[in-house]
This record gives C-alpha cells, sequence and structure tokens, in this order.
C-alpha cells in the first residue's frame, strides 16, 4: 500500500467516522505535523463534505419506500401486496423448474385441446366431408389403402368382415374401370367403405357405402349432385345403403358411368347396380 | 421470516442510499428504484440466512451492485485494473468553488465518470462504508480502493470545475451517452 498520508486520507470520510482506525489515525497525526499537509486536509475534507452533502440531498421517488415494503412482502408468507415493480419480476425469480413446469403444462392443455377441437370437427362434418377427406388422402398416397385387391367379390367381401356396408353390385358403367382396393373408416361411429377405381390414365373415382339410417341426409333412388370440396359426387339411397360416387372430375365425367344404370333403372328393377 | 418492523427499519435505515448507489450506476431514477425493490426483495427472501445482523448494510449495498452488473451491465465485469498510484501532490481546491453544488450535478459528474472510479467514489461519498468495507464489497484490495479514490476525486473535482461558470455557479452537465434509462 502506498503510505502517502494524502492517499490515505483521500479515503477518510469527511465526517470522521474512520478517524478510529489506525491507519486513518496515523495519517491524521502525520498531517498535524506538517502545516502544508493540514492545509491540504482542511480543504479536502470541506469539498469532501460538500460533494458528500450534495449526494445525499437526492431524495428517492415518492412512493418507493411504501413499494420495497409491498414488493417485499409478496415473497414472505405474510403475503400481500404488489407493485409493478413485482409485475415486472415476476418471470425473473421464477424458479427454473417451475418455469418448466408451467410450459409442460400449458403445452398439455394445448395438445388437449387441439385434440378436442380436431376430433369435436371430425365429429360435426357430414359424412361426405370424412370420405372426401379419406379419398383426397388416398390420391395423394399420404394415407395407405387397407386392402389392395382388383376383384369386387373380394373387395366388397373383406369390407363386409368389418361390418362396412358394400355394394352388392357395381353400376354398369364403373365395371369398365379397374379397381385397385379398398379401405374402411367410419363417421360417428358408424362404419363407411370406399372402393377405389383408376379412371384413365391419372384419374380415380371412389365409391363410397355406409347405412342410410345413420346419415341424416334425405337421399333418395335419384342420384344428386353435389361438390364437396372440389370433388363432383352423386349421392343415391337403395336397399337401406346410402352411396357416394366420386370424383375430382366434372360432372359430365361422372354421369356416364351411372347413365346405363338410369336406363336401367326405368327398365329393370330401380337399381343402380345390375 | 424477518418480522415486520425490522423489515421496514431496515428499509427506512438505508433505502435512500441505495437509491443513490443505484442512481450512480444505472444513471436513472426508474432503474434505481428497480435496483433497490429488488435488493430488498432478495432481502426478504434471504436475508435471515445472515448470520452477522451488523452486516446487512454491506450485504444490502453487495446485493443491489450485483444486481446491477447483473441486470444491466451483463456482459462488462467490473475491470480490476490496476492503476498507477497517485504521485504525491494533489491539487488543492477551494471549498468555495463548491457552494451552489447541488445533487442532481454531483450525480451526473459521477455518471460521466469511469466506472472504475464511479463505484468507490459514489460509496464513499454515500458515507455509509468505510474503505474497507468498499473494498471489500468490490472484491478489491485496500490500496486499490484508496488509489482509486484519489484519482477518482482528482476526475470529479475537473468534471465540477470544468463546469464551474465566471459567477462560481456549476454548471448543470448534460448525462452521459449510454446511460440507462
Amino acid at each position: 500500500m502506498n503510505e502517502d498520508p494524502r492517499l490515505i486520507l483521500s479515503a477518510r470520510r469527511p465526517r470522521g467516522e474512520d478517524d478510529h482506525e489506525p491507519t486513518i489515525a496515523a495519517a491524521i497525526a502525520a498531517a498535524q505535523d506538517n502545516p502544508a499537509l493540514a492545509e491540504w486536509l482542511e480543504k479536502e475534507t470541506a469539498v469532501d463534505k460538500k460533494i458528500a452533502d450534495s449526494l445525499r440531498s437526492v431524495q428517492p421517488p415518492h412512493g418507493l419506500r411504501d413499494r420495497i415494503i409491498a414488493g417485499a412482502r409478496v415473497s414472505r408468507p405474510a403475503g400481500g401486496g404488489s407493485s409493478s415493480w413485482f409485475e415486472r419480476r415476476l418471470f425473473g425469480i421464477l424458479r427454473y423448474s417451475e418455469a418448466v413446469a408451467i410450459a409442460a403444462l400449458l403445452l398439455l392443455l394445448g395438445v388437449a385441446l387441439a385434440y378436442n377441437y380436431f376430433t369435436q370437427t371430425m365429429e360435426d362434418r357430414p359424412w361426405q366431408y370424412v370420405a372426401m377427406e379419406k379419398a383426397a388422402g388416398l390420391e395423394a398416397a399420404t394415407v395407405s389403402l387397407d386392402h389392395e385387391d382388383w376383384q369386387f367379390e373380394t373387395t366388397t367381401g373383406w369390407l363386409r368382415e368389418r361390418a362396412c356396408p358394400a355394394p352388392t353390385a357395381l353400376p354398369v358403367g364403373l365395371r369398365g374401370l379397374s379397381l385397385f382396393g379398398c379401405s374402411s373408416m367410419k363417421w360417428k361411429s358408424s362404419p363407411m367403405g370406399i372402393v377405389c377405381f383408376r379412371l384413365g390414365k391419372d384419374q380415380e373415382v371412389h365409391l363410397v357405402s355406409i347405412a342410410a339410417k345413420d346419415i341424416p341426409d334425405s337421399l333418395s333412388g335419384t342420384p344428386i349432385w353435389q361438390d364437396v370440396g372440389g370433388y363432383m359426387t352423386a349421392q343415391w339411397v337403395e336397399d337401406g345403403t346410402a352411396y357416394m360416387l366420386m370424383g375430382r372430375v366434372p360432372r359430365a365425367t361422372l354421369e356416364p358411368l351411372l347413365a346405363v344404370k338410369t336406363a336401367a333403372l326405368t327398365l329393370r328393377s330401380r337399381s343402380f347396380f345390375l | 421470516m424477518i418480522p415486520d418492523q425490522t423489515f421496514q427499519r431496515l428499509v427506512d435505515l438505508h433505502y435512500g442510499a441505495l437509491f443513490r448507489f443505484g442512481l450512480s450506476l444505472a444513471g436513472s431514477s426508474d432503474a434505481a428504484s428497480d435496483l433497490v425493490q429488488q435488493t430488498f426483495f432478495l432481502w426478504a427472501e434471504k436475508g435471515h440466512q445472515l448470520r452477522d445482523p451488523s452486516k446487512a448494510k454491506s450485504w444490502l449495498f453487495t446485493t443491489l451492485y450485483r444486481e446491477y452488473l447483473t441486470t444491466y451491465r451483463r456482459n462488462v465485469k467490473h475491470p480490476l485494473v490496476e492503476l498507477d498510484d497517485t504521485t504525491g501532490e494533489l491539487p488543492v481546491v477551494d471549498p468555495a468553488v463548491f457552494a451552489n453544488l447541488d445533487g442532481s450535478t454531483v450525480v451526473a459528474a459521477l455518471h460521466r465518470l469511469d466506472e472504475v472510479f464511479r463505484v468507490p467514489l459514489t460509496l464513499f461519498y454515500l458515507q455509509d462504508l468505510s474503505y474497507k468495507e468498499i473494498a471489500e464489497l468490490l472484491e478489491m484490495p485496500i490500496g486499490t480502493v484508496m488509489s482509486r479514490l484519489s484519482r477518482g476525486k482528482e476526475q470529479l473535482r475537473a468534471l465540477l470545475t470544468a463546469g464551474t461558470g465566471e459567477n462560481g455557479n456549476i454548471v448543470q452537465f448534460e448525462p452521459r451517452k449510454g446511460a440507462v434509462s
């Protein structure tokens, strides 16, 4: 340590709080024997006192004391009180584990809400849209066929084994298309079947079947035409089963697949399926 | 748990000085208030762990300083550079020059000092801590504290007298650029 008395006395508080401390006391004693040093110390002390007094005259903002008391109470069992400061610091004082637990809880809640929303939405959607999404998934290959087959009898047999309604015969127009499989699905717990056909080189049509008693639609033996999410559909009921022929094609492309049967409907047993 | 009366007495004794220390460090009243509140909040949580009650004052100043470093100076630690010892002849300043000195001018001038000098000098002028306690708080040798106090005073007085007009009044300083607001 530098033993220069002036350096030591620079650390002396001007009101004499440190005068009893041995190092300071020795430096003061040295100043008493040195007039120049004594004069310096007198002015040094006066200046320090003025600066210290000025600094101590700065007052804390009104209300700070109350906010301190209120804010500190939050951390103690006595509880009560809050402040804007506390709110700003809230996340800063959360323990890491608490933050992780809260984040996990929020994530679970989000997943539960999303699942609930999704399932609720699926349940609320008409059966035609559920079938349409399945068809779109099959066409985009985002979902796979449950059963790959090219024969009508074995394909419909596979569906019936799974309690899915299935056509007993194909509309005559569909018989010229290549059948390549089927899938089962459910709408509000009612089983549905979907049989898939190739139309030309790169198009597909699908024949969907569901028990007529399970759907709210008032379908009849005469097909109604309806666009369902970009799919042209023909929907009708026969022998207690509701059918929907659907494809991402114009109505004019689908109509010939049923046209012969329309004639048959008139001439024969009023059935599309011959 | 700390009794309410004890806690309030502690607040009454030290919150003013702590605020002024925070003001000198952070440069704004809001930031200083936050630092003081956070310091007492931590005291309410952990103060009872302090075995020696006489150390409460040092604990509060140390905690506020650490909170400042953590919150406002996250990436800048207090530099522990050794400075040359002050050579003997310190300038003698006439106390009359500072006759009209006010608190805001001192705070502004302190804030213009390098932090190396500002922190010990503010603690010194607050008069709550001895130079040994300041050395302990800043975790530096006593000789370094004395040296920084001496050099810091020199710079502070230079700033204050440079702002002195012809009539002897102290001219207000603008806050230093980069001050926390």
